[in-house]
């Protein structure tokens, strides 16, 4: 006479089998799919980035073009920039500009003072922008004043505002002196990524 | 495939070169009519009959050669009952070595008054093929069914017992067909005699013998021998031969002749006798086979346990690794679809961050020198810059400086600085544009305070030529003779070169000859865009006035200028010696030599070229005054 199992061992037990290799499979074999599953998502999600941002390609196109854009105008204005440096790297960028206007003007630059502070912190959406991540923006601030001949001083502010190593020239100043000079004072600011985040 | 009771079945029966056809249309396996047709015997005259008729069955008639025909006596009961006894009974009546589709069975109505009930088994042996007809089941979907005479004749008597008998022969075949009712039920019998002109008397007896072997009356049996004699004496082919209480409710069952009766008879026995096509009339040439659907055929896969164990291997092995599978596939799939895809994420975020930097100075502030350039460009000519301020965080800009006026040219230093006012809010890249200025000094020139709000920093402003600075420059419009290259036709304002000049300080001068205040107030009156054209005119610039911008200061900053641009100047009695007309060309050269000493700060004292600078003022100031006199006295003459 076959003995006759209980329900409970007769479904429990298979039941169990099964919880068990569930428990196996998802801790072994799923993670692996979900992850390779993962890797395609992101190269599909950064193909179809590439493929939308058509209208990138357009923007930068226009702004090649004489009937550019606003984009096409501020890179003409702005002049090439570069991803924000810490703020260390950033003063001694401004600092090494100053010295490099020094060394190539000469003594057609009298009078001039160099003041480096640190000013307000970039707003975090546009921080956000600019890192392609999320992160604090510092704005480093600046001031040179000197005195030059106007020629000078127009091409001293260009080499400021076209430098990589200035994000923003802020504030101008030109007073005519005597001997066909004028004193300038001119406020400038690179944005660098903060060491310590403020109100954090 | 079921043979259907309802709709047209069309019944074939050869017959020699033709095709017996009659196509009969049922209700319920009731037969409402009979048509009789007469067909080519091939299979497509069929399947054209087929068509037309829209048949939904076919039922072909073998000929009495092939058949072996036995009948059983049973109990009265029900067909239900008496079939499965009957189906006992065939194998000892027809043998075991028929195969089932190739038997009939059937049961005849039973008679009033009949106890008994008469089974009648048929067969198709085997070994026996049809030769006509036999591909049809290849072409056509409608079910196909075989019978027999014995089922036809068995259909023709049903019910009836009639005195007579039901004769079926073929006089090509030799065959013959009885069914005859006796005493004892009813007989069937089928003989296969030699054809030719023997076999009428050899069918007459071979009823005889079968009738008496029954137990029928020898007279009886002698008479119907030798009426069956005389009546297939004269056939040529295959007949019916009907009692006539059987043939006259056949014709109105059916609307049949006795004629048509006698030779399509007994096509419409086998559909009476067996409607449904499963008995007598529902021989088959081939064993049916199944053609279950795909549905069955999985189900029928998956009760083989060895079958379905390994099936479940399989999803248990698809459900483990089909995930990892599937994933490394799609991965694969989009990686090699995307090699070069890394580095153009990469390109591309950095130009977004770069873009978003743009965004964001554009939104901070803007391009300060790109701002003084538009600033500058719009200073008219007789704006002297003491001063700028420029914030690109509130977007404000300041400027302070002199306006110098141009009497000779009729130009005031309020319409220098309106000109000046009209010419930032022109583009609109400037507004909120305010003005103070201080009462003019004693020579007439006014210190001013501009002050205004910068709308559009980022524009490109496509300025005119004669707005543009950098493709005119201040000291090209001042000493076109130094700078003959700027002075093409390009410069509407200038055409001739420095004539234009001349001609405009001549076009002034020359009212004074008559009436020089008169003249004077006339360019006061001029309009706005006159004073601008004016100030923008070369030459303008003459007089004790220094018109130059802040912008062109270096060009003034104390070089030499070239004594060859310097005429020698002239002491008063040349010029009294001098024409009209060499007092004007005269003056333009003066005039220009003038400036051009006086912009590069030969005024000042300490300038090595100060004193030549005083001869040719002096010069200039006496060759006016010569050319001032004569017009006067010109005009009292």
């Amino acid at each position: 006479m076959s003995e006759q199992q209980s329900p409970v061992l007769r479904l429990g037990l298979p039941a169990i089998a099964v919880m068990v290799a569930y428990g196996l499979w998802s801790s072994l074999l799923g993670p692996v799919a979900s992850e390779m599953h993962m890797k395609a998502d992101r190269i599909e999600s950064d193909a179809k980035r590439l493929s939308d941002g058509a209208d990138l390609a357009v923007r930068l196109g226009r702004a090649e073009r004489k009937d550019r854009n606003a984009t096409g105008d501020l890179i003409v204005a702005f002049g090439e920039v570069a991803s924000p440096p810490n703020e260390n790297e950033a003063g001694s960028s401004l600092l090494a500009l100053i010295n490099d206007i020094r060394e190539e003007f000469g003594n057609a630059i009298r009078e001039d003072t160099f003041r480096q502070g640190v000013g307000a912190m970039i707003p975090k959406t546009e921080a956000r922008r600019i890192l392609g991540r999320d992160g604090a923006v510092q704005r480093v601030t600046a001031e040179y004043q000197f005195v030059a001949t106007t020629e000078d001083a127009i091409r001293i502010l260009g080499r400021l505002e076209g430098s990589p190593s200035v994000d923003l020239v802020t504030e101008v100043r030109m007073t005519k002196e005597d001997g066909g000079r004028i004193a300038v004072s001119c406020s400038m600011e690179r944005w660098a990524l903060a060491s310590v985040r403020r109100g954090a | 495939m079921t043979f259907p009771t309802e709709g047209t079945i069309l019944a074939l029966q050869p017959d020699g070169t033709h095709l017996r056809a009659v196509t009969v249309e049922r209700q319920n396996g009731q037969i409402r009519s009979a048509t009789i047709r007469e067909l080519e015997p091939d299979t497509s005259s069929v399947l054209a009959m087929v068509a037309e008729t829209d048949a939904v069955g076919v039922l072909i008639m073998l000929p009495g050669s092939a058949m072996v025909v036995r009948t059983a006596l049973l109990p009265g009961g029900s067909d239900q009952e008496l079939l499965p006894a009957l189906a006992i009974q065939s194998e000892a009546l027809l043998g075991s070595e028929h195969p089932e589709h190739r038997m009939g069975r059937g049961l005849l109505p039973a008679a009033p008054g009949e106890s008994n009930r008469i089974g009648v088994l048929t067969s198709w042996p085997v070994q026996m093929q049809t030769n006509a007809l036999a591909d049809l089941a290849d072409q056509t979907e409608i079910p196909i069914r075989w019978t027999t005479p014995a089922a036809g004749l068995a259909g023709l008597m049903g019910a009836h017992r009639p005195t007579g008998p039901l004769v079926h022969a073929d006089s090509q075949t030799g065959s013959a067909t009885f069914a005859w009712s006796h005493a004892g039920g009813v007989g069937f019998r089928n003989v296969l005699l030699p054809s030719g002109e023997h076999w009428p008397p050899s069918v007459g007896r071979a009823f005889q013998e079968s009738a008496l072997g029954s137990g029928a009356p020898d007279s009886w049996a002698a008479a119907a021998g030798e009426a069956l004699h005389t009546g297939l004496a004269s056939l040529n082919g295959s007949t019916t031969i009907l009692p006539h209480e059987v043939a006259s409710e056949l014709q109105e069952q059916t609307g049949l002749s006795s004629t048509e009766l006698g030779t399509h008879g007994i096509l419409i026995g086998a559909l009476l006798i067996d409607p449904q096509g499963v008995g007598l009339a529902g021989l088959r040439d081939a064993m049916p086979t199944e053609n279950p659907d795909f549905q069955a055929r999985m189900t029928a896969a998956l009760s083989v346990p060895r079958t379905a164990r390994l099936i479940v291997a399989a999803a248990a092995l698809i459900l483990v690794f089909g995930p990892i599978v599937s994933a490394w596939t799609r991965l694969n799939v989009v990686e090699a679809r995307n090699a070069e895809l890394a580095s153009m994420v990469q390109d591309a975020d950095a130009l977004e961050r770069s873009l978003a930097h743009y965004d964001t100075l554009g939104n901070t502030g803007f391009s300060s020198v790109k701002v003084l350039s538009d600033l500058f460009t719009n200073l008219p000519r007789g704006i002297r810059v003491e001063g700028v301020r420029l914030n690109t965080r509130d977007a404000s800009f300041s400027l302070t400086g002199k306006s110098i006026p141009d009497r000779s040219a009729g130009v005031s230093a309020t319409d220098v600085i309106e000109s000046m006012r009209q010419q930032l809010g022109q583009d609109r890249m400037f507004s909120r544009i305010s003005l103070n200025w201080e009462e003019p000094d004693a020579f007439g020139h006014l210190e001013f305070t501009l002050a205004g709000r910068i709308d559009k920093p980022h524009k490109d402003v496509m300025y005119q030529r004669e707005r543009d600075f950098a493709a005119y420059s201040l000291a090209a419009r001042m000493y076109p003779d130094a700078f003959p290259d700027d002075q093409t036709g390009e410069s509407p304002a200038d055409p001739e070169g420095s004539t234009a000049s001349v001609d405009a300080t001549e076009a002034t001068e020359a009212p004074a000859q008559g009436d020089l205040a008169a003249s004077e107030e006339s360019n006061n009156d001029d309009s706005r865009g006159e004073i601008e054209a004016r100030l923008n005119r070369p030459g303008l610039a003459g007089g004790d006035s220094d018109t130059a911008s802040m912008a062109d200061a270096s060009d003034r900053g104390g070089s030499m200028v070239d004594p060859n641009l310097i005429p020698q100047p002239l002491s008063l009695a040349q010029v009294q010696a001098l024409s009209r007309d060499e007092i004007t060309a005269e003056i333009k050269t003066f005039s220009t030599a003038y400036n051009l000493l006086r912009q590069n700060g030969a005024s000042k004292e300490d300038n090595p070229q100060h004193a030549l600078f005083l001869q040719i003022q002096a010069s200039w100031k006496d060759l006016r005054s010569e050319l001032l006199n004569r017009s006067r006295e010109g005009n009292n003459r």
